[in-house]
């Protein structure tokens, strides 16, 4: 998933403003966000496809994508129709249908699909496309304002954000992203993979979001930085009684300037996951 | 002294040496070939529209700073909702401004002859809007 950085300020607005029309135009004023309702105002015809579905090859040469693997969704423009390949988490389909919707309702998405297929274009324009989207599509899921409001309503912590998550029925990954990247008080979220083959390398930065207020007055988090295995932020993976616990929290120190953090660490089957604020 | 073997064979060399066309045939530098005819060619339309740079700007969402950045050809990359608001605007093909700005990576016969005929100067302009309409009728057709 692409990240917001790298959109221009206008652009953003114009992808802010889309995505608040849209929701206006199917009277949506409180979360969660339906996409089925916007798909109907549209009168876009959506499926679900599953890649054990016998079609699934052929859907694919039809479409005429080289890489499955990263496949998520597709808009047939011409059609009116939008294919999403079936993801066992619902929040993160839904989040496809909306980042497809992206593409159909930003113009200068829509006339480019209508022309183009995706080897006329170059990959930083495919790289803009998709940042755009995934922008319109986290708009759209946390209608703009609103979800500020709800945000700063409590201090950031992992249950203030994992309630937004509930709230707005979006994943926690991208409830924390929008968060982080929203948030004015200094916090950053990593998300880290685990080698467990590498005691120096045990967990490995995959991406990290800083609040600008944390990027600025705390630290910074190096995207290439790794942890040890003996590091307090692996115990959530090492240590029985931790593993034990759903949340294990801990007191991490940064170098090189030396500064402490609170941290809340969980992990799921695939990642480990920290949520970082200045020890106060 | 030089025979006439060898004089011949130095024009005959000059005839068919790149390294010998003309300057005006010679694309010295490609960036600034791009450059060139982006510069000329955005500011061209956009005169002929009778459109000036502020009312384009604000439609575009952008100061006329930057529009005039990007009529100079000093802009390498640009915004896809900016190029597709000057192309709706200008009334041109799209796709070919994303070509110009190396967003993308072909570019369609029916653009490459829309753009020549823009940018040829010798073709006035009625002559410019046959051609269009022609292949306008063309891409019907087809379709």
């Amino acid at each position: 998933m692409s990240s917001s950085f790298g959109l221009s300020d206008h652009v953003k607005h114009a992808l802010r403003e889309a995505a608040m029309k849209s929701l206006q135009e199917v009277s949506r004023i409180e979360p969660p966000v339906i996409y089925d309702a916007l798909y109907d105002h549209e009168k876009l015809k959506t499926t679900l496809f599953s890649k054990d579905h016998p079609d699934f090859q052929g859907l694919v040469n039809e479409i005429g994508v080289d890489q499955t693997d990263t496949l998520r969704g597709v808009l047939l423009v011409k059609q009116k129709h939008v294919i999403v390949i079936e993801h066992d988490y619902d929040r993160r389909n839904k989040f496809t249908f909306l980042h497809e919707h992206g593409h159909w309702k930003l113009p200068w998405h829509r006339a480019l699909l209508f022309k183009c297929t995706q080897f006329d274009l170059s990959a930083a324009a495919r790289k803009q496309l998709e940042i755009e989207a995934n922008f319109y599509a986290s708009e759209a899921a946390f209608m703009g304002d609103l979800f500020m409001n709800y945000l700063m309503s409590s201090p950031p912590s992992l249950s203030h954000i994992s309630y937004l998550s509930n709230v707005f029925d979006m994943s926690m990954e991208s409830t924390f992203r929008h968060a982080v990247e929203l948030e004015l008080r200094p916090c950053a979220y990593l998300v880290m993979t685990v080698n467990r083959n590498d005691s120096d390398h045990f967990l490995k930065i995959s991406y990290v979001v800083h609040s600008a207020s944390f990027a600025a007055n705390v630290v910074e988090f190096s995207r290439k930085a790794t942890f040890p295995k003996n590091h307090v932020l692996a115990q959530i993976v090492v240590n029985p009684l931790s593993t034990a616990l759903n949340v294990h929290e801990c007191i991490i120190n940064v170098k090189p300037k030396g500064v402490q953090l609170k941290a809340e660490v969980w992990k799921n089957n695939w990642n480990v996951f920290a949520f970082c604020q200045p020890l106060e | 002294m030089k025979t006439k073997t060898k004089e011949r064979a130095e024009k005959k060399g000059r005839e068919i040496s790149v390294a010998n066309l003309p300057p005006d045939l010679t694309i010295q530098d490609p960036q600034d070939y791009i450059r060139r005819v982006r510069s000329t060619f955005l500011a061209k339309v956009r005169e002929k529209k009778g459109l000036d740079q502020d009312a384009v700007a604000k439609k575009c969402g952008i100061n006329s700073d930057e529009l005039k950045r990007i009529e100079s050809g000093k802009v390498h990359e640009q915004d896809m909702m900016v190029l597709n608001t000057l192309a709706e605007l200008y009334g041109i093909d799209y796709p070919s401004l994303l070509f110009m700005f190396k967003l993308a990576k072909l570019q369609t016969e029916e653009t490459t002859l829309k753009m020549a005929a823009h940018h040829y100067q010798r073709i006035d302009d009625e002559t410019q809007g046959k051609i269009m309409s022609f292949l306008e009728k063309i891409k019907e057709s087809i379709q």
